[in-house]
């Protein structure tokens, strides 16, 4: 009965055990991690030196 | 096992300028962080709404292409979001040297 636009619930500890220890949700932290270990290692600040839309 | 999922985070969160992760639910509810409460709240409340958005704008676009990843560079930071169909893994990123 209570409406969407209420504040968002939260996870019980034992709703986080049981996902956290869940096969589906190791696979996907397991390979998250490494695309984002990826994207992680490029440095090149390609917006050095350029700002748009933020204050001059 | 919990503690491989863990050790990962953690390890993650070692890498340069990682300043916090955030990891939710098809619901957007949180299910691990290594921010505080509110900020983990407000990355949850006004990021996660952005990855629905985007993967429903790339297949609207294209029905036969989905939405692989999703960054967004701001001044201070850059957000790395890997969704799935049952996750999403928020990964804060502070580019400056």
């Amino acid at each position: 009965e209570s409406t969407k636009t209420e504040e968002l619930r939260e996870l019980s500890d034992e709703e986080r055990k049981t996902i956290v220890t869940s096969h589906t949700f190791a696979n996907f932290v397991d390979t998250s991690s490494k695309i984002v270990e990826r994207a992680l290692h490029e440095t090149y600040d390609f917006m050095k030196d350029y700002t748009i839309g933020a204050e001059v | 096992t919990m503690s491989d999922v863990d050790e990962t985070i953690k390890r993650l969160s070692t890498r340069k300028g990682v300043e916090g992760i955030v990891i939710l639910n098809d619901e957007g509810l949180t299910i691990r962080s290594t921010l505080d409460a509110d900020l983990t709240k407000k990355y949850a409340t006004y990021v996660y709404p952005l990855v629905g958005k985007s993967r429903t704008s790339v297949s609207e676009i294209d029905p036969e292409n989905e939405l692989t990843f999703l960054r967004i560079r701001t001044k201070k930071h850059e957000l790395m979001i890997s969704p799935d169909k049952e996750y999403t893994m928020i990964v804060v990123q502070n580019h400056h040297e």
